[in-house]
């Protein structure tokens, strides 16, 4: 014990380096510089991969082009692009696809989403195993998955239309992607599968955040399993929810490799959306201005719907 | 409480089913890979090979470029995740760490970005790769997804560091280190579960992408990553379902993999990066 | 082992000050602690000392060397946090052993060292453990361990005890000014436990909304508290105020507060004639003996502990609350209760009147009422 008072063993004291440029960023002084100095990696490629190439893409679209120019005011601007766009037909009916799409396929997705999370934060056992395998699909690529899909969905020999058949929900075979109904369908189906794993990962975190204690002392009360949901489990989910509203809707409205490979758009434009007559207009008839001017309505419809999602759940988002 | 047996049965019969429902593209994949070719077409369908293939996946090794393409993807993935992990702890720790008015800005703009639609940046990124002569090459895919990723991987690890007191690296510069050497020798080790979500999703996000790999690199076969592979792959042998399954089955392996072992920490990264 | 000297230290956030023109001496060796009600600047201050934050203006000098923009690393100092912030991913040992690792300190010798700590604090037997699997205590110790064990000019710590129960804090309280006295290290300990900081100190430095009001031994702040703040803060149960008018008759200076007559210093002579804050504390209260001027009260409460009781009452008009009540400071509310701490009261009290005098030879402190400055 009294070893301690012995004279005090010599520390090699902490080498005084000068830093970066001769400041000391460990320096108390200086911790908001290392703070900004922090940010830097990731403020530098977001300005130059997404925010140059937006301001590009804004500039290329008030130009007659048709390939992407990497510099601005080279040509004369103009609002050919968008006036083509707003008396264009194609373009009217992708909004509507889109808007149609978004909404169904949002709100079932959060349905099932929200149902497969309840499901699997019950108490059973192997309930780890579930939690794993339900929400599977979120690991498989938008490619592999649709491809899959595509083998499932054949008119001829897909497994889906013999299972119809055999329950004789449908009489004849359908032909999912050769007519718009069932082309739409399809896209939804698959879409849901494949989003609504993340969803479900989002609220089983929420889930497992409520402390027990709630239901609990609402049990106390005597409030039964539905009362309990209401009252509890969802005020508690809602900042979880909202998060999840907003990421789907933007995902749903933005993606591009599910409908690209599983119907291309078509049949006859019916699942068309903004996002794939983008891509189409600017690598298949390389009118880059004119597609670029649909990213921009794309961009502004995003800014919109985010907004307004962001301000109805913002209070739990925040 | 105590569930009563036909609540029990209920349960685990829902549970079933719809993992089950779920799972089952996924099965069908594994069991269409292993059918020999003439019962692909069997009718009713066969739900268990009768005599399973093993073959197809030799088939597959000499017929196509699969192992490229898995090796493309890899390499794109593994190095895109790394710098947009650098990217993204540095700037979540500054936001948890370093608040100030103008840094709440930053993290905002920074989540902003994601809101982007990538179908309208990959018009002007097209010109820019080509300019920069990165057409074809992995280094174009690497710097868009890497981009792509940092948005909500720095929200995600926010929310980690969030978790962990301030004044564990406060304890730590008193005993000698510096911010930096804090960060790396305590808060990093105790945020692990943190970053191996964020991987995993960095992961799982670019080995995904179809849209830039097919922009950036379609007119370079050798620089296929996987997805590419197999789209293009699917078009050329339509009717070959059961190497066009096997294709895609390893296509998925590695994630799916990835995945079954770091669910568990996604579940806590995922709402800590939503800002509960 | 060094001395500190803390000079014109103002902390602003924003446009929300914290601390205000802080000035102290530290001498070597000395047990300082800084004590007041939450949210008055303590941590920050401790902070800024540590170098984990900056002053906006001032400095700090530990040693004769100016280390006010010194990195913490090279401060030579160890801290204890409230919640301990021991690393998670670490066994005690390496706990321990961190800082003397970062300094480059050999293995070996970082072992022997590690293990001499551990035994001055009796955690010998957890070196393996990693924090998760500690008591509270045990955790207590481990952050002790890692303070002590680099032997640094300077111990800091921020509430270390606050996390414990009771007993244990009292146990705690005692082994750490004991390690202190033992090793000799300049040490600022922060608290808004009074008792912690009257037990441990050698001096106080008592503080309010970032304002430093008195610095001194215990008994100098108990006994010549600077003002109503310092006087009711330091004290358990908390100093009784009652306003009184300062008279003179053929006894000498005194103030009339309800009755009761109070004698006064001579300092006080030129309020006569006017209204004072007296303050009395609970201990130098007691029954009045015959017909002695007294406090005719009626209690609101009586909690006897057995050898002493508590007799709790109101004078409405009379009496004067403070605006702190142990660790937090609030809106000064009138209705506070007066207190009377008596011994070996004998007969029971029951609820009817009582009389109260003061003590023989018990002080009674003055109070400015405008400036709440002690008068002397
Ligand atoms: N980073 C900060 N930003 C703004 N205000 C702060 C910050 N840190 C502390 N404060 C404020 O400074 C005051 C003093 O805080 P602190 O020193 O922690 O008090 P305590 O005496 O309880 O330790 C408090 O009112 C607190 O709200
Ligand atoms: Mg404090």
């Amino acid at each position: 014990m009294t070893d301690l008072t012995q004279p005090r063993p010599v520390t090699a004291p902490v080498r005084r380096s000068s830093g970066l440029f001769g400041i000391d960023l460990a320096s108390p002084r200086h911790a908001r510089k290392l703070g900004y100095l922090l940010l830097l990696p990731a403020v530098l490629l977001i300005l130059g991969i997404l925010v140059y190439p937006m301001l590009l893409a804004i500039e290329i679209s008030f130009h007659d082009v048709k390939f992407a120019t990497l510099s601005f005011g080279a040509s004369d601007y103009t609002l050919k692009n968008y006036v083509k766009l707003f008396t264009s037909s194609d373009f009217w009916n992708a909004i509507g696809v889109s808007a149609k799409l978004l909404v169904v396929v949002t709100s079932i997705s959060m349905l099932v989403g929200l149902g497969a999370a309840l499901l699997v934060n019950q108490q059973f056992r192997g309930r780890g195993v579930a939690r794993m395998l339900i929400a599977l699909p979120w690991a498989i690529p938008e490619v592999v998955a649709v491809i899959t899909w595509l083998w499932i969905l054949d008119a001829s020999f897909g497994v889906l239309n013999w299972m119809l058949l055999k329950l004789g929900v449908i009489g004849l075979p359908i032909s999912w992607l050769n007519q718009p109904l069932p082309a739409f369908s399809a896209v939804t189906m698959v879409m849901v599968w494949k989003g609504f794993p993340f969803i479900s990962i989002m609220i089983l975190a929420g889930l497992q955040s409520i402390p027990e204690e709630y239901y609990q002392a609402a049990r106390v009360d005597g409030a039964n399993v539905w009362k309990r949901f209401i009252w509890i489990t969802l005020p508690c989910l809602m900042p979880v929810l909202g998060v999840s509203l907003v990421l789907t809707v933007l995902w749903v409205f933005r993606d591009f490799s599910i409908i690209n490979v599983l119907t291309g758009g078509g049949p006859v434009g019916a699942t068309e959306t903004l996002a794939i007559m983008t891509y189409e207009e600017a690598f298949s008839f390389f009118r880059m201005g004119y597609a670029s001017a649909l990213g921009v309505v794309t961009l502004i419809i995003c800014a919109l719907i985010s907004a307004f999602l962001v301000k109805k759940t913002s209070h739990a988002v925040f | 409480m105590k569930r009563k047996l036909w609540q029990s049965i209920l349960l685990y019969a829902t549970v079933i089913v719809a993992c089950a429902v779920v799972l089952f593209p996924v099965y069908w994949m594994v069991v269409t890979s292993l059918q020999p070719p003439g019962s692909l077409r069997a009718y009713p369908p066969h739900f268990l090979p009768p005599d399973p293939q093993w073959q197809t996946y030799i088939r597959l090794f000499i017929e196509t470029d699969i192992l490229r393409w898995m090796a493309n993807s890899a390499i794109v993935a593994v190095t895109a995740t790394g710098i947009s992990m650098v990217a993204a702890v540095l700037a979540g720790y500054s936001l948890s760490r370093y608040q100030t008015k103008s840094s709440e800005n930053v993290g905002l703009f920074i989540l902003m970005s994601k809101m982007l639609p990538a179908t309208m940046l990959i018009i002007p990124l097209f010109g820019i790769m080509r300019s920069l002569g990165l057409m074809g090459s992995l280094w174009s895919l690497i710097f868009a997804h890497a981009t792509a990723i940092v948005p909500f991987a720095t929200w995600m690890l926010k929310g980690y560091f969030d978790s962990i007191p301030n004044e564990l690296e406060q304890a730590a510069q008193v005993d000698g280190c510096t911010p930096w050497g804090a960060l790396f020798r305590v808060i990093l080790p105790v945020a692990a579960p943190g970053l191996a979500a964020t991987s995993l999703y960095g992961f799982v996000l670019s080995w995904a992408d179809y849209l830039f790999a097919r922009t950036f690199l379609a007119n370079n076969a050798d620089s296929w990553t996987v997805n590419l592979g197999i789209a293009t792959f699917k078009g050329e042998y339509q009717t070959d379902w059961n190497l066009v399954m096997a294709a895609s089955l390893l296509a998925a392996l590695p994630i799916m993999i990835a995945y079954l072992f770091l669910q568990r920490f996604l579940v806590g990264g995922m709402t800590a990066g939503a800002g509960k | 082992m060094a001395d500190i000297q803390i000079q014109n230290l103002n902390k602003r956030y924003g446009s929300f000050q914290a601390l205000h023109d802080m000035s102290l001496d530290v001498k070597d060796g000395e047990f300082i602690v800084f004590v007041g009600p939450s949210g008055c600047g303590k941590s920050t201050a401790l902070k800024i000392l540590a170098g984990l934050e900056a002053a906006s203006t001032g400095s700090i000098i530990i040693g004769g060397e100016d280390v006010t923009e010194l990195a913490p690393a090279k401060r030579d100092i160890a801290m204890v946090f409230q919640n301990y912030a021991l690393y998670p991913h670490l066994t005690v040992r390496q706990n321990i052993g961190f800082g003397l690792m970062m300094r480059g300190t050999d293995k070996k010798q970082i072992n022997q060292r590690v293990e001499r700590a551990a035994q001055a604090l009796e955690i010998s037997d957890l070196l393996e453990r990693r924090p998760k699997a500690l008591s509270g205590g045990q955790r207590q110790r481990v952050a002790l361990g890692r303070a002590i064990v680099r032997e640094p000019q300077v111990f800091l710590m921020d509430e270390p005890l606050s996390n414990l129960d009771a007993a244990l804090r009292v146990q705690m309280r005692a082994e750490i000014t004991a390690l202190q006295r033992r090793i000799g290290v300049t040490t600022i300990y922060v608290t808004h436990d009074q008792t912690e900081a009257m037990t441990m100190a050698d001096r106080i430095v008592i503080m309010r909304k970032g304002v430093v009001q008195q610095i001194g031994s215990p008994d100098a702040l108990f006994n010549r508290p600077a003002n109503m703040f310092v006087a009711g803060f330091i004290g358990s149960p908390a100093m009784n105020f009652l306003r009184g008018k300062v008279q003179r008759d053929d006894r000498g200076l005194f103030a009339d507060a309800g009755g009761l007559r109070l004698p006064v210093v001579e300092a006080a002579a030129s309020y006569l004639g006017k209204t004072v804050i007296c303050g009395i504390r609970p201990e130098s209260l007691d029954l009045a003996r015959g017909d002695a001027p007294a406090l005719e009260i009626t209690p609101t409460l009586v909690e006897s502990l057995g050898t002493e009781a508590y007799v709790h009452f109101k004078l409405p008009g009379q009496q004067v609350a403070t605006a702190v009540a142990g660790e937090h400071e609030h809106q000064p509310l009138g209705n506070g209760t007066l207190i009377a701490r008596l011994y070996d009261v004998g007969t029971p009290l029951s609820g009817g009147t009582i009389r109260l005098g003061l003590k023989p030879q018990a002080s009674v402190h003055l109070f400015d009422p405008a400036t709440e400055q002690a008068i002397s």
